[in-house]
């Protein structure tokens, strides 16, 4: 197989993570229930393609999860269907239908991939690594305050603007820079939760059974910008320090889904 | 037919766990001699509806149950349920076995299907009536995905209009519209909402 840049022999494999599964998973579902809006949702559609994609190439086996992956996406929808117990006036005979036909579609989707074994004690290794890798992001994410970023902006002003034109520039440069370092502002509002940090090492450890075989590209597919895939503003100012960190430290490219589909239609 | 059912549901309901569990083991033994002799034997759906109404007794009553929280009512809820749904399909294959021209396979089908039923119900009959414990819920759920997967597998998994026969579907969809829309958590980031 060769990847786009040209690498012969470099096999691709593409991690699902939690919430690419459960995104197409709900859209399966919607579109057999004909709900209009699910349907024109572009966040559940954007995983459709990865997996129409990877259906294509099942043969292939590009497409795994692992046990843990399986384990979180499923008590993801658990819990989400007993918070919606806790609301007046519930259904259970619809929460029934709904978690039924979800896990169903999820249970479809993991019959398309590979579950793949890891190595608990390489897993273990990674953990730590992983660990120390998010807390150092924490740390750099607390500089990057209000104050901070204005003082940057003013900075990147006085060199780009004229003085007369400083006061308009000052804001939208403050804008762009809060679009930069975004993802380090979503790292200090939502930090990862431990089965965060779990799927990404039993990730990093995948790809060192991987590399250890063949030169290999693992892909991690996620629609959770605050801890894995690159997070880009309207303006299409990209925010990825902490998917630039992954990469370096683990050599797992975190994505989009439909980034990583688009990357596959181009492999040979 | 239905009065017999009746009688017969009557007297289930009040049995005990261990008497439906033999009901299981005589559903088994039928179903091996049918596949051996290839032949369907009908009676087997007596013994079917006699189950189904066992489950359906004990759906209704953890559907609105208070007894317990209404996280475990829900779980109990959803094993008895499925176990009702899916020995309800077993019954319409048997019925349309003939016609189909499914024999033996329909036997073969409920074979396979029977031990995931089993184990269903055999933790069922532990935890049924109580509190769930964490570990207690998960194993719960993780036996009703397994029981669905294999009766995807058999056959023996009700389509989604079978199901949707039984719910409002315009209150089923705008219950998933919401919590679909729960896991939209970093669509914005995406869309670039600054």
């Amino acid at each position: 197989m060769q990847t786009d840049s040209g690498l012969v022999n470099v096999r691709v494999k593409v991690i699902l993570e939690t919430s690419v599964l459960i995104a197409s998973s709900t859209y399966f579902v919607s579109k057999e229930l004909k709900s209009s809006k699910t349907i024109k949702d572009e966040h559940f559609e954007r995983s459709m393609e990865l997996i129409s994609e990877l259906r294509k190439r099942v043969r292939q086996r590009i497409g795994v999860y692992t046990r843990t992956i399986a384990i979180e996406t499923r008590n993801a929808l658990r819990e989400a269907i007993k918070r919606h117990l806790e609301r007046e006036g519930c259904n259970p005979q619809n929460l029934k239908f709904i978690l039924d036909h979800c896990d169903d579609r999820l249970g479809r989707t993991l019959e398309i991939l590979s579950l793949e074994p890891v190595d608990q004690e390489r897993r273990t290794h990674f953990l730590t690594e992983v660990y120390k890798m998010y807390s150092r992001l924490s740390e750099r994410s607390t500089v990057v305050t209000e104050q901070s970023t204005r003082s940057l902006a003013e900075q990147k002003t006085a060199i780009t603007a004229p003085p007369k034109l400083w006061g308009v520039q000052s804001e939208i440069q403050t804008k762009q820079v809060r679009q930069e370092y975004r993802q380090l502002y979503y790292l200090t509002d939502n930090p990862p939760g431990p089965r965060d940090h779990e799927i990404l090492a039993e990730a990093a450890a995948l790809y060192e059974s991987y590399a250890a075989e063949a030169p290999t590209e693992l892909y991690m597919a996620s629609a959770d910008c605050s801890h894995f895939s690159p997070a880009t503003a309207y303006t299409g100012i990209v925010s990825d320090q902490i998917t630039k960190q992954i990469e370096e430290s683990f050599h797992v490219k975190c994505d989009w889904p439909e980034s990583i589909a688009h990357c596959l239609r181009k492999l040979k | 037919m239905r009065p017999v059912v009746w009688g017969l549901r009557t007297e289930l309901a009040d049995r005990a766990f261990p008497d439906i569990l033999s009901e299981f083991a005589t559903i088994g033994s039928s179903l091996a001699t049918m596949t051996e002799q290839k032949k369907i034997d009908l009676k087997i759906i007596t013994r079917l509806d006699a189950l189904i109404s066992f489950f359906e007794e004990k759906e209704k009553y953890w559907k609105d149950s208070k007894s317990v929280s209404a996280s475990s009512a829900f779980a109990l809820y959803h094993a008895w349920c499925n176990l009702r749904l899916i020995t309800s399909k077993m019954r319409s294959r048997f019925q349309e076995a003939e016609k189909r021209h499914e024999n033996p396979k329909t036997t073969v089908d409920c074979l396979r299907i029977l031990p995931s039923l089993l184990d269903v119900y055999t933790n069922l009959s532990e935890v049924d009536g109580r509190e769930l414990s964490k570990d207690e819920d998960t194993a719960t759920y993780d036996g009703i995905t397994q029981l669905r997967n294999v009766a995807y597998h058999s056959g023996m998994l009700p389509s989604m209009n079978d199901e949707l026969r039984e719910v409002d579907r315009k209150a089923v969809i705008e219950e998933f519209e919401k919590f679909a829309n729960g896991f939209r958590f970093s669509q914005c980031a995406r869309e670039g909402n600054s």
